[in-house]
């Protein structure tokens, strides 16, 4: 399904943490209902960004991996 | 918070200014801060050197003090290793990989702390004892504490660690 996004977050070809860090300063900047994309090539993203989503209360829409990109959908609360 | 157990809040004694030591510290401390934990972490004795502005060569307010900066050179960018260091090659080499890899560096790291209002805290009593003044530290720094306030920041913190 594909959602529209009010933010892109660019995070390709960076390390642990900072896709974290980047999808955090990100978050501050839309609005409640607003939703984020994230693309990362980290393979720690994988599990760190749904983990982050989870644990900060935003609703993770959907993960996708394509050409060695994980791209992360968020709702954010 | 939602339905799980989330820390609320977490404190890094940051002891060691050693680079391979503070840069685990500083990726925790952003990452928690990035959780929405409240986060900080209190630096003192060879921790408070990375705190020093990069282009101060020398602190210290007397011979011992300043042989001491001397020997030990402070900044967030002239951290050494804690082994193979040899003579700061190990360093350089640990740098490049880094840079290569794209893994941020402390530099980085210890903005995106202040950026994500990290509670960054110097020790009082080793700035004094080292011979380290306020406006030679980095700008985000907060105001020099003592050991009662940083253990009243453990007592209340659900993840504690010393490095």
């Amino acid at each position: 399904m594909d959602y529209s996004t009010d933010l892109t977050i660019d995070a390709k070809g960076q390390k642990c943490p900072m896709p974290v860090l980047l999808a955090s300063r990100g978050i501050k900047k839309i609005e409640s209902g607003q939703v984020m994309l994230i693309e990362a090539t980290d393979g720690g993203a994988k599990s760190d960004i749904p983990s982050w989503a989870k644990d900060t209360g935003n609703e993770l829409l959907e993960t996708s991996n394509a050409d060695g990109i994980f791209r992360f959908v968020i709702r954010k609360k | 918070m939602p339905d799980n157990d989330v820390p609320e809040s977490m404190t890094i004694v940051a002891w060691s200014g050693d680079l391979d030591k503070m840069w685990p510290t500083l990726i925790l401390g952003s990452t928690g801060a990035a959780y929405g934990m409240q986060t900080t972490i209190f630096f003192t004795f060879w921790g408070l050197f990375p705190l020093v502005r990069d282009d101060v060569r020398i602190t210290g307010t007397n011979a011992m003090t300043k042989a001491l900066a001397g020997m030990n050179r402070p900044g967030i960018s002239h951290m050494k290793l804690s082994k193979l260091n040899m003579a700061g090659a190990g360093s350089w080499m640990m740098n490049k990989l880094a840079t290569d890899q794209k893994v941020a560096s402390p530099k980085e790291l210890i903005d995106m702390c202040i950026e994500l209002d990290v509670n960054l805290w110097p020790c009082e009593m080793t700035m004094e004892l080292l011979g380290l003044r306020r406006d030679q530290l980095i700008d985000g720094v907060g105001e020099p504490v003592g050991a009662a306030t940083a253990l009243s920041a453990m007592s209340k913190s659900n993840i504690n660690l010393f490095i």
